[in-house]
């Protein structure tokens, strides 16, 4: 099941209504609900792949239990190997075997070696990366005692398959939602209110702004040959935009059904745009993945404690990394490489120019737009399709080459459709001026923000295919 | 944060929350309706929504209706044909929708002929834009059919996603910006570049088409002809050739437009190979607006030359 479908608009209510009802006093048996209603999320997809969710709860429930028993060190390294092995393997097999296999067979055929394919037909289960990632820093924070387990298997199973985060994250660690599921979870209307809000400015993300972003954006990377520098260049920011309010679009969804069930899940994205610097730029995009490699790879490879140059093959590393995260594919590595090196040459110019003067809000400015358009030219990589594409939309976004007509510059779909495009970045725009985290002062302003936002959503609301960018991951 | 049962003063609040929003939305959602019912949806002459009105609603005794798809659309032009044509042509539609709109045009009093552009993909089904038929709903359900939602019955709410296309629509109308307009007939201004036409030149050349014969349209065009005393035209405007070379079964199309012979009010005109300059095709399917003026001239001069034959040519 999807937000953004029919479907969720029943199940919703429905499941909140019978949340409520059992009431917070029958903590368990809420529990319980929540489990059933995100396998019955989940399934609503693919009932089959439940398995892997019930085989990587089960696992790492009882090996974190052995874990946290054993005082034999070899024994709970024997143990976080199994759940390392077990978790990273179903998540290598779905998601990187024909990956692995057609690069490999790739490199033979260079050496003039030809092998039969191994390839198989895989079907990516839906949200794999993002609760392996969650049920790992489970057993990796058990591991290294920063938590001691939970003997609530129920607990521990809604808190792997929590269906507002399930599929497309926030990436939780247990620290803080699973405690969540332990204790009583009381009513808060005002939470509840801010959470409608809440997902009715993600569905305004999604549905108002990246879907319609995403007809030019389609348009465009689908004939990046019968393109011009200019539509080229519009694609590639109106991609920026799209990728941005699908996924936060998400994120605040999710955290919006999350508070509905008094819940809290952390904060994804913050402004990231508005970043002045690219180190910044990851400390505001997808913060519970830039966090989650931060402390389960970066820092247990040496962080910042040992010498410089380790430092930074650590650094690039763990965007390497990120990068395979996204998408069993070369252009992901090389869009994860790129941030990397971005990140290296920030680095070095920072220790080369540090000062503790004051930046002047014409430099931050600068800054700003030059990271906004080291990141564009990232997403390149990551929106087009293989290498060869890349190149080619680099190579006509650098000719700077003009449109000869309207329909080359609106990309076919129409100067209305660029019109309304425009439209929804200025929608985003204006949306940077309510309060932060939509904390309005007065119940009315609620109650304001929410029909203008159903009114935007139905009026200029696409009806299209119901997906989000990051399923795929 | 306070424990309370469910009904108490915490969900009362949510109610109320949830009703303040629900009034709000009635009243403004109601306005919203109702200024695009009046004033944008069926405004424009060229909007689906607005033809398949047209067709519902609107008795014009001498009214002469185009039929068909959007090759309908961009090859007749009424003001050329004669001052009672009506182009009804609905783009992304296929025969089911003709035969609907046929299926209505006969229940009308009229005596007029009707023309129907025939598209050589034969009987198939497409509705094109479910936004055409939604202002009219539940009357179109026999088009909609499993593509109807129950919230079409609902205001404002139904028309979720054709907001645009039905401004997209009057803009149009208004502003003849883009489109070349003339009683429901519309041709785009823009042209595409030579890259661009050649693209598709390139890519219809590798792709298959068939004629289609699905027996239950057929059955129903055949029994709509043979109730019907009012002269059925029945075109084939042209293609681009490079429609033709993966054309799979042209001597199928032939035997079923032969066997149209037996209704003696139906005239076939086949013109799908008439030589039309490569400058006037917008596409390899549609013609601009220049051959789309030059063919109706064409059509204009077969039909009033066609007294009492077939020309199947």
């Amino acid at each position: 099941m999807i937000f953004n479908s029919s479907g969720f608009l029943l199940f919703l209510p429905l499941t909140f209504l019978v949340y409520w009802v059992i009431g917070s006093r029958q903590r368990n048996l809420q529990n319980i609900l929540i489990l059933l209603a995100s396998y019955v999320f989940y399934g609503w997809w693919d009932w089959r792949f439940l398995s892997l969710i019930g085989i990587s709860t089960l696992a790492d429930f009882f090996i974190s239990l052995n874990l946290s028993t054993s005082d034999s060190a070899r024994k709970r390294k024997g143990l976080l190997w199994l759940s390392l092995l077990l978790n990273l393997g179903l998540l290598g097999f779905f998601k990187y075997y024909n990956f692995f296999v057609d690069s490999l067979q790739a490199a033979l055929i260079q050496l003039g070696m030809n092998l039969h394919p191994w390839t198989l037909e895989i079907i990516l289960p839906v949200g794999i990366s993002f609760y392996t990632f969650q049920t790992l820093s489970y057993t990796l924070d058990i591991y290294h005692k920063k938590i001691i387990p939970t003997k609530d298997l129920i607990s521990f199973a809604a808190f792997v398959a929590f269906f507002p985060q399930l599929v497309a994250g926030p990436i939780e660690r247990a620290k803080h939602l699973l405690p969540q599921f332990e204790r009583e979870r009381y009513f808060d209307l005002a939470e509840a209110i801010r959470g409608i809000s809440m997902i009715l400015y993600g569905f305004v993300k999604k549905v108002v702004i990246a879907d319609r972003l995403a007809i030019y954006v389609d348009s465009v990377f689908g004939a990046v040959e019968a393109q011009n520098s200019l539509s080229l260049s519009i694609g590639l920011i109106f991609f920026s935009l799209q990728i941005y309010c699908d996924f936060s679009g998400y994120s605040l969804i999710a955290r919006g059904v999350a508070k509905l069930f008094g819940f809290e899940i952390m904060i994804n994205f913050n402004k990231p745009y508005l970043a002045s610097s690219i180190t910044q730029f990851w400390r505001r995009w997808h913060i519970s993945l830039s966090t989650w490699f931060r402390d389960y790879v970066y820092i247990p490879l040496g962080g910042n404690r040992i010498s410089l140059p380790r430092t930074y093959v650590n650094i690039f590393l763990v965007f390497l990394l990120s990068g395979l995260w996204h998408g069993a594919n070369w252009t992901f590595v090389i869009w994860g490489a790129l941030h990397g090196v971005y990140q290296l040459i920030y680095l070095s110019y920072a220790k080369l120019v540090a000062s503790p003067r004051k930046e002047s809000w014409a430099r931050t400015i600068g800054n700003t737009l030059l990271v906004y358009i080291a990141v564009c030219l990232a997403w390149v990589f990551f929106r087009v399709d293989s290498l060869p594409d890349a190149m080619l939309y680099l190579q006509k976004l650098g000719e700077g080459t003009l449109p000869t007509n309207l329909m080359q510059l609106s990309a076919e779909k129409g100067p209305f459709n660029l019109f309304l495009s425009v439209v929804g970045i200025g929608i985003l725009l204006a949306s940077y001026l309510l309060p932060d985290q939509l904390k309005f002062r007065k119940p009315i302003q609620h109650v304001l923000f929410a029909s203008i936002s159903i009114i935007i959503i139905i009026t200029l609301g696409i009806n299209g295919e119901p997906t989000f960018i990051y399923f795929q991951f | 944060m306070e424990n309370r049962p469910l009904f108490t003063s915490s969900f009362r609040g949510l109610a109320t929350y949830l009703l303040l929003i629900c009034l709000i939305l009635m009243g403004v959602g109601l306005g919203i309706n109702g200024l695009f019912e009046s004033q944008i949806i069926y405004a424009p002459s060229i909007s689906g929504a607005a033809k398949v009105n047209r067709m519902l609603t609107i008795h014009e005794p001498t009214e002469i209706p185009i039929l068909g798809s959007s090759r309908a659309e961009c090859s007749y032009q009424p003001s050329i044909l004669g001052p009672s044509y009506y182009n009804y042509g609905i783009p992304g539609s296929d025969a089911n929708v003709w035969l609907f709109f046929l299926e209505k045009e006969l229940e009308k009093e009229r005596q007029t002929p009707i023309l129907i552009n025939f598209d050589i993909k034969g009987f198939t089904r497409s509705i094109g834009d479910e936004g055409n038929y939604i202002p009219n709903f539940p009357a179109t359900l026999p088009v909609l059919k499993e593509k109807a939602n129950s919230w079409y019955y609902v205001p404002f709410v139904k028309y979720f996603g054709w907001y645009e296309s039905y401004v997209k629509y009057y803009l149009n109308e208004k502003s003849a910006f883009t489109k070349y307009i003339d009683r429901g007939a519309s041709n785009e201004k823009n042209v595409l570049t030579p890259e661009q036409f050649d693209r598709l030149v390139a890519k219809r050349k590798q792709t298959r088409a068939k004629f289609t014969y699905e027996k239950e349209l057929v059955n129903k065009f055949h029994t709509l002809l043979s109730g019907t005393e009012r002269q059925i035209y029945l075109v084939i405007a042209p293609y681009h050739s490079s429609y033709f070379e993966l054309f799979l079964n042209p001597e199928e199309l032939q035997d079923y437009l032969n066997k149209l012979f037996r209704f003696e009010n139906v005239k076939v005109f086949d013109l799908r190979y008439t030589a039309i300059d490569e400058e006037e095709f917008f596409n390899t399917t549609h013609l601009n607006y220049k051959g789309a003026v030059r063919f109706s001239q064409e059509v204009k001069q077969l039909i009033a030359a066609s007294e009492g034959k077939n020309l199947i040519r």
